[in-house]
């Protein structure tokens, strides 16, 4: 199945960082970014890693309409007004909005994005993933092999990417995506 | 939708105390004001894009400026 994503900033400074970071393109066909996203990075790996990708076509540059920013304005209003969730900001609202708009996965370390499909319905149906979730698709898609079928082999992908990154996940968290993955590779 | 909401929000919490825990709080108070305010919105928020434009630097800047002072990246 093809898959197309669009990535914010955050997600792509730590990624950058991370020794697999070039099987994102082996997962996604292509990565949206916007040009805010190349505004907002400064140091030279950042730089060096997107613009190369920029030039493979790997990655896409996209220039936010006036319709896209007007959405995303309309999106982050929506956000403050849902108690239970995180204010959205400007960048993440943009993503979310070309996500829907280009059925891509939003890629986010943000918790606001990661939240809006479960408060904001008309963005229900959109896919985001943060680097715990793209980690686990490289192992359930066969992109990162586990030696063995293990919660170890499983938690051992997860530290180095927390080891290279000096991203830390929760444990609850990291201990819930674990769970599932233990769940079905031992189902094959 | 990913997950569930409560291990979500479970999470969102764990972060903050991670933020917290590790980071260096000698070291953040000799920073400049702009850059301090920066850190300390970073620890309770793990909002790291608007810790960039509090500090007014780029987004990979403040991320090496965080880890420089303890804080581990735990959005």
């Amino acid at each position: 199945m093809r898959l197309e994503g669009i990535a914010d900033t955050c997600f792509l400074v730590d990624w950058v960082h991370y020794r697999n970071r070039d099987k994102l393109f082996e997962l996604f066909d292509r990565i949206f970014i916007t040009e805010g996203v190349l505004k907002e990075i400064g140091h030279e790996p950042t730089i060096s890693w997107v613009s190369s990708k920029l030039a493979e076509g790997k990655i896409a540059l996209l220039t936010e309409s006036p319709s896209v920013s007007s959405e995303a304005y309309t999106l982050m209003s929506l956000s403050r007004g849902e108690p239970r969730m995180r204010d959205l900001d400007y960048p993440e609202a943009v993503c979310l909005v070309l996500g829907k708009m280009l059925r891509a996965i939003v890629l986010t370390e943000n918790r606001a994005a990661v939240m809006a499909p479960f408060f904001l319905e008309p963005y229900s149906g959109v896919i985001v993933w943060r680097s715990l979730e793209v980690l686990r698709e490289f192992i359930l898609r066969g992109y990162i092999v586990l030696e063995h079928k293990t919660e170890e082999s499983i938690r051992r992908v997860f530290e180095e990417y927390m080891s290279d990154t000096r991203h830390l996940f929760s444990t609850t968290e990291l201990n819930s995506v674990v769970r599932a993955i233990l769940k079905c590779v031992r189902r094959r | 939708m990913e997950g569930d909401i409560d291990t979500l929000i479970t999470g969102m919490h764990e972060a903050r105390e991670l933020r917290r825990s590790y980071a260096n709080w000698g070291e953040i108070e000799k920073l400049p004001p702009r850059l301090k305010a920066a850190v300390k919105y970073y620890i309770e928020t793990g909002d790291l894009y608007v810790a960039s434009k509090i500090a007014d630097v780029k987004v990979d800047e403040m991320r090496e400026v965080l880890l420089r002072v303890g804080v581990p990246i735990a959005p």
